[in-house]
């Protein structure tokens, strides 16, 4: 009785959320997987099932192709240039935390990362622009020609891994100094003792205990690499309104093909695609996790 | 100071039991921290000094931080061509409603899911972390067929079907209850004479404070900054987000840097000022995300 | 006020069952001490009386009236946790008002009730503070004070001195004891700790692994243990337990190599025994006088008495010696005890073998 009384509290108290749950979470995702097995047009009433038809065509699809390798590229450039930044720039941070500066330079780093994607990038449209912007012109004071960074197809890849790190490298600093805080203090007095200098303490000690949070880290900027779209769509877009066209990437190429296209069974099994990237990801995260622990 | 055994006094400066070569050390990290932390936000800074220059000064190199002329024009320009401040209250009701969506349920299943043993329960939390991986991305094509057959296209309702929930949100409620409300606290409250509900409202509630309000102003500022969502569910320029027309206004042919520049000055300060006031619910929030179990 | 009775009370978590059929009687008034080691089921049982663990069978009656099935507040019982389980957000009047609230008691009623609690607890000053500003022993009052504003029949406690320091302990010890002799309510009182048990307790109920060993007054415990069990775990240093082998007629065991000691036990048959002999009934004996030659591994002089560890064979005995020894470490010396010091106990059944003289 008393039990009923706790399960009758902990099962009204949930249900609607777990409603509202399967509806707008569940229910999509599901939704996602079977449509991919559908030849599913808006416009045609007959939507037969067709196996992996779709991701067969997919992978003769240059435009797909495209936007796979943008975006693997932008995500990994993005992971290569974040991770050994927000690794130095937390040490620092770190070592001056009793700095009466460290609020200052946890802000200052952190405000990109928290300021809407659209402004930001804007921002970047700006400082990379060839005529009006400031890199150019600073290219020039130094006696460099400038660049059209926005209208090169590989130099726009470019940018937009500049302006994605700038925004990650927030984040990543924050989980490392939360990292730093949580190393036994005692290690960095003992290896002090020993004679390690802070740059062979950095290398020797933070380096190696913080790889699980470097592991963390990876994989969340690699995901966040893998879903990037506004980005991609302030940067890369030429002014005749046709944005995108430049760098195409993922998520554009399957929201292009649901509703440019209307071949929504299609861009489905992009979604799918972009599904199992994110799946092994977190696989490989928990696998090395957990032969780190075992070894 | 170990160091002080074995080296002459004079490396130690006397009082402060440090050495002249740490006190080096340590201004040289200061300053490349504190031009790095420049630079970081110099192209923001940047962005809104030109959004009061006038087309002139906007050119000139080096760039100005404080405008010599500073011009209200752009910001009038902007206003006169775009629903700017149409775009700016329907994402703050969307956020604040997706915000308060968020915390509700998030703190209900959060604690149910901390406090009440059932193996029912535990498949259920299961079932939320693993969605909790799926990106928006891979989800949002089936759910805008729904919000289409419910006739809430390029509505705030609309919006809101994508925010309803956060899978993180009930994780890191479950987390805190679990680590931070002993079960004999309910159990005490339970022999006092409270029922389950009072129980929720008035000992967990109130207990939760720190974690909710990182909660709130995560999920606000998700809200707030969400982009493929909105950019999909709203179609007609009337129903956009700040983010979705920005983004649009900045595609269009005609349009030149000072009016842009205003238009995301206008959307980034206030976001900034929040910020900087809300630092510390942030930074717990965000660094939670990182803490595992 | 109150009896409680607990009638061959069932408990299982899966396919574990962790209370095996007890059976306790706390008379009216009485202070009944649970004691054992960790895992033995006394804080189940503890809850179970509460109301936050269901009763898989058998019966719980409080002053006759069957429990099983009444929610937890209205049981009349009051629970002090051993973590406080102070409401944090709360001052320490509030928290102790907390139940008379959800009861709907009348403002003037509960002020006098929390006034008199702060009275008998010393809290008086402390009233308008929040619990995270007091120290351990404040918080431990504040608990106590939360149950006796309820004025419940029976007050239930849960290791409640676990969390303060040793000395602090001692003196919540005694207090707890007075303000019991004051209320005179029925006390059910879960520790680990036997010495809390042994200055505490009317009775004490000692559990291993989910059913009763023994039950009674502490010295009757300490006197006559029922078994290898409560003679090792009730009394500190530990009871040694030595195997012997008795002879069957004059009252002697043989131990390990040529050891002998004496026993008062009548009737005895011959056969394997486990001799229990506390440490503190060792002494040094005459060379010639019966005995057990052991070889001293370390002596810790406290000062009043000289704790001694010593090999008999493989096995490690332990003395309490009243005087100071002039013996090192490898040195032998022979031990002996008074016969009716010798515990008895069936080497296959672990249960005491009759009662001494």
């Amino acid at each position: 009785m008393l039990r009923t009384k706790k399960w009758r509290f902990a099962i009204l108290a949930i249900l609607p959320t777990l409603a509202i749950f399967a509806w707008v979470r569940m229910f999509p995702i599901w939704e996602t997987l079977r449509l991919s097995l559908h030849r599913w047009d808006i416009l045609s009433a007959d939507k037969p099932f067709i196996g992996l038809e779709n991701f067969r065509e997919l992978f003769q699809d240059q435009l797909f192709l495209n936007a796979l390798v943008n975006t693997t590229i932008i995500a990994f450039g993005v992971l290569f240039v974040t991770i050994p930044a927000a690794l130095v720039i937390a040490a620092l941070i770190y070592h001056r935390t009793r700095s009466r500066f460290a609020g200052f330079y946890e802000t200052t780093v952190f405000i990109p990362h928290i300021v809407s994607l659209v402004p930001a990038a804007m921002a970047w449209k700006w400082i990379f622009d060839a005529n009006l912007g400031p890199l150019n012109a600073l290219l020039e004071f130094f006696g460099i020609p400038g660049q059209a960074w926005l209208f090169d197809p590989v130099l726009s890849v470019i940018c937009i891994i500049i302006l994605c790190s700038w925004q990650a490298l927030g984040y990543a600093v924050l989980i490392y100094l939360v990292g730093f805080k949580n190393l036994p203090h005692t290690l960095f007095e003992a290896a002090k003792l020993d004679g390690a200098s802070g740059i062979q303490r950095f290398f020797f000690i933070s380096v190696p205990l913080l790889r699980p949070i470097t592991l963390y880290v990876s994989v969340v900027t690699l995901i966040s690499g893998f879903n990037v779209y506004a980005q991609a769509f302030v940067l890369a877009s030429d002014s005749q309104g046709a944005p995108g066209r430049l760098v195409r990437v993922l998520v554009l190429d399957m929201l292009e093909n649901a509703f440019r296209n209307y071949r929504v069974g299609y861009a489905a099994s992009e979604a799918v695609i972009l599904l199992c990237i994110v799946l092994v990801l977190t696989l490989v995260q928990f696998g090395l996790l957990r032969e780190k622990w075992n070894r | 100071m170990s160091d002080s055994d074995q080296k002459p006094a004079v490396e130690t400066v006397p009082g402060l039991g440090m050495t002249a070569r740490a006190r080096l050390t340590n201004l040289t990290i200061d300053i490349v921290l504190f031009v790095f932390g420049i630079l970081m936000v110099l192209p923001l800074v940047l962005l809104v000094a030109n959004a009061f220059k006038t087309p002139q000064e906007m050119v000139a190199w080096p760039p100005t931080i404080i405008p010599a002329d500073p011009t209200l024009d752009n910001f009038r320009s902007v206003l006169g061509e775009t629903p700017l401040l149409r775009w700016i209250w329907t994402s703050l009701r969307f956020s604040f409603l997706s915000m308060v969506a968020i915390v509700i349920t998030s703190s209900i299943v959060g604690y149910v899911l901390a406090k009440f043993q059932f193996r029912t329960l535990e498949v259920i939390f299961i079932l939320i972390l693993a969605t909790a991986i799926v990106p928006f991305e891979v989800y949002m094509i089936p759910l805008y067929f729904q919000a289409q057959s419910l006739g809430i296209l390029n509505s705030i309702w609309g919006l809101l079907l994508g925010y309803l929930v956060m899978s993180f949100g009930i994780f890191l409620i479950r987390q805190n209850v679990k680590h931070s409300i002993p079960d004999e606290l309910l159990e005490a409250a339970r022999i006092d004479g409270a029922g389950e509900l009072w129980i929720f409202a008035r000992i967990v509630l109130p207990l939760l404070r720190g974690p909710l309000g990182a909660l709130a102003v995560l999920s606000f500022f998700q809200a707030w900054t969400a982009f493929a969502w909105p950019i999909i569910v709203t179609t007609s320029r009337d129903a956009y987000t700040i983010e979705v027309g920005l983004a649009l206004f900045q595609t269009g042919f005609t349009v030149d840097l000072g009016r842009l520049s205003a238009a995301a000055a206008a959307v980034l300060v206030p976001s900034v000022t929040i910020f900087v006031i809300l630092r510390r619910n942030f930074v717990q929030g965000i660094a939670s995300t990182g803490v595992k179990e | 006020m109150a009896d409680v009775q607990i009638r061959d009370v069932h408990k299982a978590y899966g396919e574990v069952e962790t209370i095996k059929g007890v059976s306790v009687d706390a008379p009216d008034g009485q202070f009944v001490v649970l004691v054992g080691p960790s895992g033995c089921g006394k804080s189940t049982l503890l809850r179970m009386i509460a109301g936050l663990e269901e009763i898989d069978r058998g019966t719980i009656s409080i002053g006759g009236r069957v429990i099983n099935q009444v929610e937890p507040k209205n049981r009349d019982i009051a629970m002090v946790f051993q973590n406080y389980a102070l409401y944090p957000h709360m001052t320490v009047a509030v928290n102790m008002a907390f139940s008379l609230r959800l009861a709907r008691t009348p403002k003037a009623e509960i002020a006098r009730r929390v006034a008199e609690a702060a009275r008998i607890l010393g809290l008086t000053e402390y009233l308008e503070r929040y619990p995270k500003q007091l120290s351990g022993g404040q918080r431990q009052r504040v608990a106590m004070g939360r149950a006796i504003v309820r004025n419940p029949q029976v007050y239930l406690f849960d290791e409640p001195l676990s969390n303060l320091d040793a000395k602090l302990r001692v003196q919540m010890r005694a207090e707890l004891k007075d303000i019991h002799a004051r209320l005179k309510t029925t006390t059910l009182y879960v520790t680990h700790d036997q010495i809390e048990a042994m200055t505490m307790a009317n009775t004490i109920v000692v559990m291993h692994d989910g059913v009763i060993e023994q039950a009674g007054a502490p010295l009757e415990l300490y006197d006559h243990p029922a078994n290898t069990f409560v003679g090792s775990f009730i009394g500190s240093p530990a009871m040694n337990l030595i195997e012997g082998h008795c002879d069957g007629q004059n009252g002697a065991i043989k131990l390990a190599g040529e050891a002998v000691v004496r026993h008062g036990v009548h009737g005895v048959p011959a056969g394997p025994v486990i001799c229990g002999i506390r440490p503190e009934h060792l002494a040094i004996v005459e060379p010639d006088a019966d005995g057990i030659d052991v070889v001293v591994t370390t002596l810790e002089p406290t000062g009043s008495d000289t704790l001694v560890q010593a090999r008999l064979g493989d096995q490690i005995i332990s003395a309490q010696l009243r005087e100071r020894i002039a013996a090192q470490p490898g040195d032998m010396i022979r031990l002996g005890s008074a016969p009716e010091n010798t515990h008895l106990f069936d080497a296959k059944t672990e249960r005491r073998l009759a009662a001494t003289g």
